[in-house]
């Protein structure tokens, strides 16, 4: 955070809104849930305001799975048209976000900060019907997201380097020759008082 | 999505407008210690209704002006019926003065000005939506040799350039209807319709 944003943090008012920058393949798409359009670093982040959610964002300094959820409203026909299009267009694809702060006259203080990145998932609609005359329906549209190496990071045992991986690397390498050997059947080792003839 | 002018010779007997914030407070249960939290700018709004049955003419505007917004997908250039035109003597030609305002400014420069602003008073910056401004003088203004300063809540959400327009006759704003059903009634012999309402909210986009 610049100086700016870290006089903000402590002021006695203040604003939070994110940017969000999905990569789709089709072009960037860039929002925010903030209620009027902001530019940063050059690039415009259409309000979307209340249309659009960013679901709670979880910090860990392990490999625990961290995701993200981005809810649109339904009325936004461009959100629809992209979620029902080709899957390649989003799954897969890069997410950014950054958080930005607000002053009392509802513009940017200081710089946005990078604090989430990830990759787009899988995608859902959902439907309410209509209750009433006059009730509108009501619906959402998620895109889970997930930081980079979940898939890998699913299976702790994946991180583990295997024999093969270090042969693969450098031949003739045998310094993990017997590691699985040692992990399937840990050998006892006796204490010197044990041996020791008294 | 399309613009609903409301008449200037709309029948009303029942009008209030009203600012809607959007802060919160975050309070320290252990300090007592008092932050704000804004999550938007501040918005317009109006209610405005006739609670009494209108001559046919008067009914016709007001059913044409409900229905012709299509409940809340077209906008109504709206005028704050209490405040249609100043309450100072400011009149003519108005536009914005050397040097424009930028986006979270408080003070309009004006130009082309001659006479007095009182607080409270409405002015529109600019029109269309999206691009213009609704905003309410804060302190008496003096214009002087042409030129006035003038504060005024709440702070620009948008950077105006020197000579854009600034309307003082029936400043409007573009709000839309948040009522979900319109409904009238007619009287005795259904001859005369009334009991229109309308709450309204400003809109940015």
């Amino acid at each position: 955070m610049d100086a700016a944003a870290e006089s903000r943090i402590v002021a006695t008012s203040r604003g939070v809104a994110w940017l969000v920058e999905m990569m789709l393949s089709t072009g960037p798409l860039r929002f925010t849930t903030w209620g009027s359009n902001v530019t940063f670093d050059g690039n415009n982040y259409l309000a979307f305001g209340s249309l659009c959610d960013v679901g709670q964002l979880s910090e860990s300094e392990d490999t625990s799975n961290s995701k993200m959820t981005l809810r649109f409203s339904l009325v936004d026909t461009s959100v629809i048209a992209m979620v029902l299009t080709n899957v390649d267009v989003y799954r897969g694809k890069e997410v950014l976000m950054y958080l930005q702060l607000f002053d009392e006259t509802y513009q940017p203080d200081g710089a946005a900060t990078l604090r989430w990145k990830g990759y787009m998932d899988k995608a859902s609609i959902s439907r309410e019907p209509m209750s009433g005359a006059g009730e509108g329906s009501k619906g959402k549209i998620e895109i889970q997201c997930s930081r980079a190496g979940m898939p890998r990071s699913r299976n702790k045992d994946g991180l583990r380097l295997t024999d093969a991986q270090q042969k693969a690397e450098f031949p003739g390498d045998r310094g993990l020759e017997y590691v699985t050997k040692l992990i399937e059947q840990p050998t006892l080792w006796l204490s010197r008082a044990f041996q020791e003839i008294k | 999505m399309s613009e609903v002018v409301m008449p200037t010779s709309l029948y009303m007997t029942t009008t209030e407008a009203y600012q809607a914030r959007f802060d919160v407070e975050e309070v320290s249960e252990v300090t007592g210690h008092v932050k704000a939290r804004v999550l938007g700018p501040p918005r317009w709004g109006l209610r405005i209704g006739c609670d009494q049955f209108a001559t046919p003419e008067q009914a016709n505007e007001w059913e044409a002006m409900v229905i012709g917004l299509r409940g809340r997908i077209n906008y109504l250039s709206a005028y704050d019926p209490g405040r249609r035109v100043p309450r100072g003597s400011m009149r003519g030609s108005l536009v914005v003065g050397t040097g424009g305002i930028v986006a979270g400014a408080t003070t309009l420069p004006l130009s082309a000005a001659v006479g007095t602003l009182q607080p409270g008073d409405l002015l529109q910056i600019g029109t269309g939506v999206g691009t213009s401004m609704l905003i309410k003088v804060m302190a008496p203004v003096t214009a002087a040799s042409g030129v006035a300063s003038v504060p005024f809540e709440p702070p620009s959400r948008y950077a105006f350039s020197a000579g854009t327009t600034v309307v003082w006759d029936h400043p409007r704003g573009y709000y839309r209807a948040v009522n979900k059903v319109q409904s009238w009634a007619y009287n005795a012999g259904n001859l005369l319709s009334g009991n229109f309402n309308l709450d309204l909210i400003e809109v940015f986009a």
